[in-house]
């Protein structure tokens, strides 16, 4: 097989993944991948190595395929037609509670070849308040239902009641009903292409193509880092309140072909939610070493084991079980970026988390709420317009759609006299409560309001009709935090 | 009916207590968890697939609460799976919403054919020691929606055709922090359900299944009519009672359990119209747990020989608004409703039928001390202590009988958990386990003493307590007093923090203690007429103080001798005061 025709099946793959992830997000509810792009679309061989991916942002860089690889471990031999596996538990792969992964294998030859994957964010997954990031948390169990491997379909069979196990643990149940109904077209979507691919130009070609595209990655991968030291150490830190300090220390060696990240020497695992499972912890990774490359070549195995990753055991880039891992992504993965990025001599392309806040109906109030992440604007840098483009497709929110629900009012957004953003939102009705997940910087949300803020007894804050919410949004290339070193 | 029927229909009806009585010796004997195998806050039954609904035809002695809980989380989840049942199906279900109690109350269900169909259902209800969630152990103070109780468990097969779902086994596992204990524990449900198989498949071979059918019929109008005749000898007309639950955990106090009992012939219908509205916080009593707390006391309320089966139920008829705290919409939290409210429940229930049936009344007494207690054995496992020897004690008098004491409430039958036992299973020692003086409701028969604990934990832990019965105590009945307040006290590290109503996963370092103090049991019938005798062996024992003898009950006694003093004494009770007539 020429190298022009295998880039063409390899350019197949990725368009499959990119067509799989486009109809996912037309047919999703949940807020988190329509406005956040918190979703993925990936195609993986029958051994669950990635062969191409799509994905919204970066954190789910290397969670389809560190989640595939270790179900088809789990089902082992017991994988087959019509199936549709389920599995969504950040001990298994991912990297936080409430991220789930739809995947359906897909027979070429009598055997299964490849697999055809979809994952996202649900709005909620039970846990201890609404939503996905659970400040106080310092167990898994307190952040969502952890979802082990299931099966939703057995040989085309729906499991109906596996599906009303998980939808009655979510305060969203229609919306994540019609995420799965999402995610379910969109992997028979792509499982379906995948096959007439095969019939088109067989299983032999498919394959060669894909061993192409990940030598080709992991070979530009090695390259794109032929002009930085060959080791370097950097170390980052922050403290936030109430949550103690966390270090991340990373050492950074080339030789050759081989380059090797060390955050072993990392704070021990944290004792609330500032955690980066190994798999979050190898999207930080391969976001800040190949950032540059994220757009031009495809995301595949060869990206992801360009470099050799050491975690060490009970650390904050790799948490004893069970501890919580919910702000892991916010606070932990801009360390990691700032110290690998001091490590390489390179600049820190994570930056502090946005602001954000999680507004949500009265708990128990109603028998279904979609908690809403509300962050009206981005990080700016100077000569830059728009958001980082690691946010990926993330969309900032129009005032319009802001209103639509009559929940908020935009009142303001605009830039500061020092380039960042500062938005105010209103809070147009009663009924509400929200948290405010720490940024791991200054920038926390501020609201104002007339009625007192906290209630005895709450871990959420009590809004009033009318309340002022001040987002500001400091610029990212001015290391977008105070408080990361 | 003819006597060879009758005799047959109770063989068949031993035959069937006996089957669910194995597996009530199963589940102790195979359990990992404490909670099941020391504890014993569990209970196993045997149902019957009768025109379209399941019906209760044996029950083992267990855990009372769960009494008619079963029945309804068992129909909810045969009305899932009615179309889908297999020999060696096993499902599981905890749901609140569908036939539940609270989250921790899981059932296991076996179907067991006769003649090609599933005809009856051998059934374990257990307390898991968790159920995931915010909170180790599955009550969370803080709850206000259901999922902050905990991992909900609509009705799912762990076994489908006698094979195990791995997949759908390793997710419930996952879901509970004490996974190795779960493990153990759903194993020894489903042994004592295929225990009961084969002891029921005995009797349909050995009468064949119309002839069984025809004598469990028997056994449950037998019961139906014994309850029936119990209920008619009480006189026709409306009782209306109250009583309030202290406060809901999350600001929200003295809120309202009302209820009118109507009896007209052999019909009673509790009506809980004018309850409180739905709280914020987990006190909240799914329609089930009502129904089980309403259970609870028509059942002390009835000769103990009665056989409990489907037609204890069949006179008793409940009104529970729905939206009201004794019937909440969900999602409202649920998590401490076979505590708080369920002892109003039963407690107004009871206090109504005090008007009408005086003397068969009684033995009130359930509002808890609750603190439960998490943390890690050496080898990192987690380990849940529920801290039973702190809820002991105080069951209420009734008529004809003071309160005993030294059990757990009365109105579950959990057992004492032996203490060297806890000892061993738990790093903790507990100091103090003792009767108090002057925590009695006092009575013409007194409730129980109440009783002191205190435990020590010998490693660091997270303990949340919350507290019941101090605005509200138990009551008595009759003119007897109300049990005095429950109390409640964590030391760490030299600072004590006396409990008024909640402490929310308080870190408790090693060394630290819980010191319980559980009220009494209320008393039955005015103190001045209780026989000065018993009012000295009271004193003699040390529950009641001379003082007290003496302004309560209005028996003097000689201090010297420790007998009597009859004059003082005569010219105490004589007359009776007023007010304690």
């Amino acid at each position: 097989m020429t190298a022009p025709a295998s880039q063409i099946l390899q350019n197949r793959l990725v368009a499959l993944c990119r067509e799989g992830a486009d109809t996912f997000r037309r047919m999703a509810r949940s807020a988190l991948v329509i406005h956040e792009g918190q979703h993925a679309c990936a195609v993986l061989d029958a051994n669950g190595r990635l062969l191409a991916q799509e994905q919204g942002e970066p954190s789910q860089l290397a969670a389809v395929r560190d989640t595939v690889r270790r179900l088809v471990d789990y089902f082992s031999f017991n994988i087959a037609d019509g199936d549709m596996l389920l599995v969504g538990d950040p001990y298994f792969g991912g990297t936080s509670g409430g991220y789930l992964t739809v995947v359906r294998p897909v027979q070429a030859g009598g055997d299964i070849a490849f697999f055809a994957a979809v994952r996202f964010a649900a709005v909620d997954l039970a846990g201890n308040v609404p939503g996905l990031l659970q400040p106080d948390a310092h167990e898994v169990w307190q952040e969502s239902l952890r979802v082990t491997p299931v099966k939703l379909n057995r040989g085309g069979n729906p499991q109906k009641d596996v599906l009303r196990y998980v939808l009655r643990n979510t305060r969203a149940p229609d919306c994540l009903r019609g995420d799965l109904a999402a995610a379910f077209a969109a992997t028979s979507r792509v499982a379906d292409k995948i096959g007439a691919t095969i019939d088109a130009h067989g299983l032999a070609a498919l394959t060669a193509a894909a061993e192409y595209g990940i030598a080709y990655a992991r070979s530009r991968a090695i390259r794109s880092l032929g002009g930085i030291a060959a080791s370097g150490q950097g170390k980052a830190s922050l403290v936030e309140d109430g949550f103690g300090a966390i270090e991340v220390v990373a050492r950074f060696e080339q030789e050759g072909d081989a380059i090797r990240v060390d955050l072993g020497a990392s704070s021990p695992t944290h004792n609330r939610s500032a955690n980066l499972t190994p798999s979050a912890t190898r999207a930080a990774v391969v976001a800040q070493l190949f950032a540059g490359l994220l757009d031009e070549i495809v995301v595949n195995e060869g990206l992801l084991d360009a470099v050799t990753i050491a975690v060490g055991e009970d650390r904050c880039v790799n948490p004893a079980y069970p501890a919580a891992v919910s702000l892991g992504w916010r606070l932990v993965a801009p360390l990691v970026s700032a110290a690998l990025a001091e490590a390489t001599g390179g600049t820190a392309v994570l930056s502090a988390a946005a602001p954000t806040m999680v507004v949500f109906d009265t708990v128990g109030s109603r028998d279904q709420t979609e908690p809403v992440q509300l962050s009206p604007a981005y990080r700016p840098a100077a000569g830059a317009a728009g958001g980082n483009t690691l946010d990926g497709m993330r969309v900032t929110p129009s005032a319009e759609e802001l209103e639509t629900a009559g929940t908020f009012r935009l009142l303001s957004r605009e830039f500061d006299d020092h380039g960042g953003i500062v938005a105010e939102v209103e809070i147009a009705r009663d009924g509400l409560e929200a948290i405010i997940p720490p940024t791991g910087d200054v920038n926390r949300p501020v609201v104002r309001q007339r009625r007192r803020l906290t209630r005895e007894r709450s871990n959420v804050l009590d809004l009033d009709a009318g309340a002022l919410v001040t987002f500001a949004y400091a610029r990212r290339d001015l290391g977008g935090s105070d408080a990361v070193r | 009916m003819q006597s060879a029927d009758m005799i047959r229909a109770r063989v068949v009806a031993g035959a069937f207590d006996t089957a669910a009585e194995e597996m009530s010796a199963t589940v102790t004997r195979t359990a990992r968890s404490p909670i099941f195998n020391e504890a014993h806050d569990f209970t196993t039954g045997i149902f019957e697939l009768h025109e379209g609904k399941t019906r209760l035809i044996a029950q083992a002695p267990g855990c009372t609460l769960h009494l008619y809980a079963i029945c309804s989380a068992v129909q909810a989840a045969l009305d899932v799976f009615k179309n889908d049942l297999h020999p060696g199906d096993i499902i599981l279900a905890s749901d609140p919403g569908h036939g539940g109690t609270h989250i921790p109350d899981h059932v296991v269900i076996l179907p067991v054919f006769a003649d090609r169909k599933p005809v009856f259902f051998p059934v374990v209800r257990a307390h898991f020691a968790d159920s995931g969630g915010p909170v180790a152990g599955g009550y969370n103070p803080a709850s206000r929606d259901i999922w902050q109780d905990g991992v909900v468990v609509p009705p799912l097969k762990l076994y489908e055709k006698g094979e195990r779902r791995g997949d759908v086994f390793d997710l419930i596992l996952a879901n509970n922090r004490a996974e190795s204990w779960l493990k153990g524990d759903l194993d020894a449900m489903r042994g004592a359900c295929l225990t009961a198989a084969r002891g029921i498949e005995r009797v349909v071979e050995r009468f064949g299944l119309a002839d069984v059918r025809q004598a469990i019929d028997h056994n449950i109008a037998y019961t139906e009519r014994r309850v029936r005749a119990e209920i008619a000898a009480w006189p026709d007309g409306d009782y209306f009672a109250e009583t309030f639950i202290d406060h809901d955990y999350q600001g929200a106090h003295d809120i309202r359990v009302a209820c009118t009992a109507r009896v007209r012939g052999s019909d009673i219908t509790f009506d809980f119209t004018g309850s409180a509205p739905q709280v914020d916080g987990f006190v909240n009593s799914t329609l089930a747990n009502t129904l089980s707390f309403v259970f609870v006391a028509i059942a002390s309320c009835v000769d103990e020989d009665v056989p409990i089966n489907e037609g204890y139920i069949n006179p008793v008829k409940v009104v529970a608004p729905e939206g009201t705290v004794i019937n909440p919409r969900w999602p409202k939290p649920v998590g401490n409703c076979t505590c708080i409210c369920g002892a109003e429940i039963a407690e107004v229930a009871l206090l109504a039928l005090s008007q009408c049936a005086p003397e068969r009344v009684g033995v009130n007494c359930h509002k808890l001390p609750l603190a439960y207690t998490s943390g890690h054995y050496a080898d990192g496992k987690p380990w849940i202590s529920l801290n039973f020897h702190g809820y002991t004690g105080g069951a209420g008098a009734a008529y004809g009988t003071d309160g005993w004491g030294l059990y757990p409430p009365l109105m579950t039958g959990v057992i004492l958990p032996s203490i060297e036992m806890n000892e061993m299973q738990y790093p903790m020692r507990i100091e103090r386990h003792e009767y108090v003086r002057d925590t009695e409701g006092a009575g013409l028969w007194r409730g129980a003493p109440g009783v002191g604990t205190r435990i020590r934990f010998l490693a660091e832990n997270i303990t949340n307590a919350m507290l019941a019965g101090v605005r509200h105590p138990t009551r008595g009945f009759c003119g007897g007093h109300d049990g005095p307040p429950n109390a409640l006290a964590l030391t760490s590290e030299g600072i004590r923090t006396a409990v008024t109503e909640v402490v929310y996963n308080h870190r408790l370092a090693s060394d630290s203690t819980i010191e319980f103090l559980r009220g009494g049991g209320g008393g039955w019938g005015q103190p001045f007429g209780r026989p000065e005798t018993s009012v000295l062996a009271d004193v003699l024992n040390d529950y009641v103080s001379p003082e007290a003898a003496h302004s309560v009950y209005g028996v003097a006694i000689n201090l010297e001798t420790m007998t009597v003093d009859e004059d003082t004494t005569a010219r105490l009770r004589s007359p009776v005061p007023a007010a304690a007539q």
